[in-house]
């Protein structure tokens, strides 16, 4: 019995009637069988026991919300991919320590926040973007951007929040980006970043303020949030 | 205010749906009342599904790919190593224990030679036959040098012996217990410390010495026989003694009591040589350095071990040139000394570069002097920063002492060295167009009286 799952892309079987879907082999659905969690617990198990296979379904299940992180926590002109390779890397050779105290994602976002901020003040030293964000960005298609003009907008207001992002410090980025644009709960994004609630509503609240100040002065950024600009 | 700043906290949890029900409620009614409050809500409820809209693209099919291989690439390959090295570790450890108990088997199990002659010179004959490098001694047989010579042999296992003619030794024993019987000449040995089942001993006419590890020196005086140790502790037995006498290093023992044979001048010092010493011939360090030294650019060390001994055989157990010393130092010795170590050096470079390493270990332990002349032993201990100085301070007394004591010409002035130069420093002015009246003022009376004269007045 063959199942499409959106988050299995790697061991495709091509199927002659379903040339376009993405398929998973059921060896693997077997063991993505239950939720999230224990599919991840099961990963992780067969991963601290050195079975390469759980590493590989670890690196399929949390690429994409590493790599988005990444993207939000950086600025432009930072290799994303190589960071997300460092996070993995590192999170792979700390595993036989990841005892289960935390959820898998808040222990794997910890490392990937303290790796991507290294990474982007060594990237901030020592190179120079040469081309714009803009770029190399391609938006998501989303509901919002479904016609060419929308993405070539969301393209371009996500270029306008990423520099706004950078502007800011690196606790304030790491703490709006966890709490508000990943949507972790304040006490998660605490452990995250080895800091107290209280450290995190005020970072939070003063990134809210530093991001609602330069986009009102962005007038298309203000326009796509639809907010009132300020002159 | 603070009511604002803790409502304004949970905004994104409100919108997230992650407050209590009581949360909810007090928010509410803080909303109700407070436009600010309400205003930041709204503006950042409507922002947020478009904020979190602004995200980018999955990477692709091809990226995640590669990033995959990347990581699961990245790790294999920090964990390969350790198991390369440790598997290239456990094969060089069992490589290097497999040799080793293969060379120890064979080093036991081999019979070891009982000695072989290292270097000759003079008439050595063996047995009635005359002897070359690298000959093999037999037990039971006798070498003999006739008149002066000399001839250094290895012993069973590491046990140097140089034998000084006129001299008979007999060998007799096994390699691992040999039995030297001096009968006549000087006999010395350096030899490393013995195992369980290893000996070393040398006899003569009035006892033996029976050694574990040490250096000495057995030789023949008058009617008597004596062992002079400079290194370790020998054991000596006098003929008919079952108690040996232990000699420590720098003592002399005499096998004879007082009154039995001649007796020695004075058992307690230092014995003088078998035969009336003869005077050193003058010293050939650098001519015998330099050719030894040009035969290893050559690559023939075993000439070189050949130069440095006959150079070592000129100068040893003879006296060197006695110049007075107002402090009774062996300073005239002082060159000699020199000489015979750096010639020492030669040849221990020179066999260990012919490949015998026992010798050369041998001979590398013998440069370890204990004793030097004085100005060495001030020399050492000192900062490197104070050495320069205070050795040219040395070396500037040593050059008065020396010209005050022997009264050379070269201290005594006069159209020497001092006026060659005055000489040719007019003749370079000459062609650089400068012209001179006459020779130097401060050359005039030779540079080494000007500078004997300071020393003196220092």
């Amino acid at each position: 019995m063959w199942t499409i799952r959106d988050s299995f892309v790697f061991d495709l079987t091509f199927a002659p009637r379903q040339a376009t879907l993405l398929c998973v082999h059921p060896e693997l659905e077997s063991l993505g069988g239950g939720s999230e969690e224990s599919q991840t617990a099961e990963y992780v198990r067969r991963a601290q026991n050195g079975d390469a296979e759980g590493y590989r379904q670890l690196f399929r299940l949390y690429v994409r919300r590493v790599h988005r992180l990444v993207h939000r926590l950086t600025g432009p002109g930072c290799d994303v991919e190589d960071v997300v390779q460092t996070i993995f890397v590192d999170a792979f050779r700390a595993l036989p320590g990841f005892r289960g105290e935390s959820a898998f994602f808040t222990w794997l976002a910890r490392i990937a926040v303290r790796t991507t901020l290294r990474q982007a003040r060594t990237a901030r030293a020592h190179t120079v973007p040469l081309v714009d964000s803009m770029d190399l960005i391609e938006a998501r298609d989303s509901a919002t951007a479904n016609s060419p003009e929308n993405a070539s907008d969301t393209r371009r207001a996500l270029a306008r929040l990423r520099d706004i992002l950078a502007s800011l410090s690196d606790k304030r980025r790491a703490a709006f980006v966890l709490h508000v644009l990943e949507g972790h709960s304040l006490q998660e994004v605490a452990q995250m970043l080895d800091a107290r609630v209280s450290a995190i509503k005020v970072r939070i609240h003063d990134a809210r303020g530093e991001i609602e100040r330069q986009a009102r002065r962005d007038p298309f950024l203000a326009h796509y949030l639809q907010w009132e600009p300020t002159p | 205010m603070n009511a604002c700043k803790q409502t304004q906290a949970l905004l994104f949890d409100n919108s997230d749906g992650r407050i209590e029900s009581d949360q909810r409620a007090a928010i509410d009614a803080h909303l109700a009342a407070c436009p600010h409050c309400k205003q930041v809500f709204a503006t950042w409820a409507s922002a947020l599904p478009r904020l979190r809209g602004l995200s980018p693209e999955d990477p692709s099919a091809v990226s995640l790919r590669r990033m995959e291989n990347e990581v699961l690439g990245r790790l294999r390959a920090q964990a390969q190593p350790h198991l390369f090295r440790f598997r290239w570790f456990a094969l060089a450890s069992g490589l290097a224990l497999a040799v080793l108990v293969v060379l120890f088997s064979l080093r036991a199990t081999a019979p070891q030679p009982f000695a072989h002659i290292q270097t000759l010179w003079g008439r050595v004959t063996f047995a009635g036959l005359a002897m070359s490098n690298g000959a093999t001694i037999a037990p039971g047989g006798v070498l003999e040098i006739a008149g002066e010579g000399e001839a250094s042999f290895l012993v069973g296992r590491a046990a140097e012996v140089r034998l000084s003619g006129p001299a008979r030794v007999a060998f007799d024993g096994t390699s691992q217990k040999p039995r030297l019987r001096l009968d006549s000449g000087r006999l010395a040995v350096e030899i490393a410390h013995r195992r369980a089942d290893e000996g070393f001993a040398v006899l003569t006419a009035q006892g033996r010495i029976e050694v574990r590890g040490t250096r000495f020196v057995v030789a023949y005086a008058e009617q008597n026989s004596y062992v002079h140790v400079e290194q370790g502790e020998v054991a000596a037995y006098r003929a008919g003694d079952v108690s040996p006498s232990a000699v420590k290093a720098g003592d002399t023992f005499w096998f004879a009591r007082v009154g039995e044979t001649a007796p020695p001048a004075a058992a307690d010092e230092i014995p003088p040589p078998a035969a009336e010493p003869r005077p050193c011939p003058p010293l050939r360090c650098s001519e015998a350095g330099t050719r030894a030294r040009k035969a290893m650019r050559a690559g023939n060390p075993a000439r070189a071990v050949e130069l440095v001994e006959q150079a070592l055989g000129e100068v040893a157990n003879c006296a060197p040139a006695q110049l007075p010393s107002s402090r009774g130092e062996d300073l005239p010795g002082f060159p000699h000394q020199r000489c015979l170590d750096e010639l020492g050096y030669l040849r221990a470079e020179a066999l260990r570069q012919s490949g015998r390493l026992e010798a050369a270990i041998t001979a590398f332990r013998s440069l370890n002097r204990p004793t030097g002349h004085e100005p060495e032993r001030a020399l050492r201990g000192r900062p490197v920063g104070t050495t320069t100085r205070t050795q040219s301070r040395s070396a500037a007394e040593l050059r008065a002492r020396v010209c005050r004591l022997s009264q050379r010409s070269a201290c005594r002035g006069g159209p020497g060295r001092a006026a060659r130069r005055g000489r040719a420093e007019q003749q370079r002015s000459a062609r650089h167009g400068r012209a001179l009246s006459g020779p130097l003022p401060a050359r005039r009376g030779g540079g080494a009286r000007a500078a004997y004269a300071g020393t003196r007045a220092r």
